[in-house]
């Protein structure tokens, strides 16, 4: 892939409505948390990343595994 | 408690990417044409740069066009690039201002020249920059870097 050396993304915002991806990072995004929002991209402001940050953490990401498994 | 307090600086996310859409429809709604979104478009991720790097993310990518934009009408193409081309001169003494690095993902063989001019002398003077690495996906499509992996 392109971008061997970073890590994939754990957070993945797609603006104005839209749930699609696009072709976008489709290798990428196995596991990355995705957030959709509303907005349009011209109006997305800082509050914005924050709110997509602050929903990203408050989800458990399980990789695949339970959340049991996690919390041990 | 303000929206940034209530983020947890020590599990942010690595790596954000986003799918920066809606810029279109933005300027319609203001009685613009769609190049309008797209320049004012670039103020949010102004934005959004700077909000990330005072939150520590090291890695942004940003879906800036896609191998199937190419199929808009040829003005609003044109103007896309003309508008990639300026921003990206403009933007890297900013760009070294905040310690952010430029980098790329896609097929450039088929950007225009001049963009493929610009964008290599803003990352190369953008290199040695180590707070966060904005990560522009140009001529870019997932299976078009799957496909092009699998032929290396």
């Amino acid at each position: 892939m392109c971008l061997n050396d970073l890590p994939d993304p754990e957070l993945l915002i797609r603006t104005s409505g839209e749930c699609r991806l696009s072709n976008f990072m489709l290798w990428q995004i196995a596991y990355s948390e995705l957030y959709f929002t509303n907005k349009l991209w011209p109006d997305f402001k800082k509050e914005d990343l924050h709110e997509a940050i602050i929903d990203y953490q408050n989800r458990e990401r399980r990789f695949g595994q339970v959340s049991e498994q996690l919390k041990s | 408690m303000s929206l940034v307090d209530q983020i947890n600086r020590s599990k942010c996310p690595e790596h954000i990417a986003i799918i920066m859409d809606g810029n279109g429809r933005w300027a319609q709604q203001h009685g613009e044409v769609r190049l309008f979104g797209h320049s004012s478009g670039v103020e949010a991720v102004r934005e959004v740069l700077k909000a990330c790097v005072d939150l520590g993310v090291r890695y942004l990518t940003l879906y800036a066009f896609s191998t199937e934009n190419w199929n808009r009408p040829k003005e609003e193409v044109d103007g896309l690039m003309n508008l990639m081309v300026e921003t990206i001169a403009n933007e890297v003494s900013e760009l070294n201002d905040n310690n952010i690095r430029l980098r790329s993902i896609g097929d450039s063989s088929r950007l225009p020249v001049d963009c493929n001019i610009e964008l290599n002398k803003a990352k190369e003077e953008t290199k040695e920059n180590d707070a966060l690495d904005l990560i522009l996906a140009l001529n870019y499509s997932a299976r078009w870097e799957i496909t092009n992996a699998t032929k290396k």
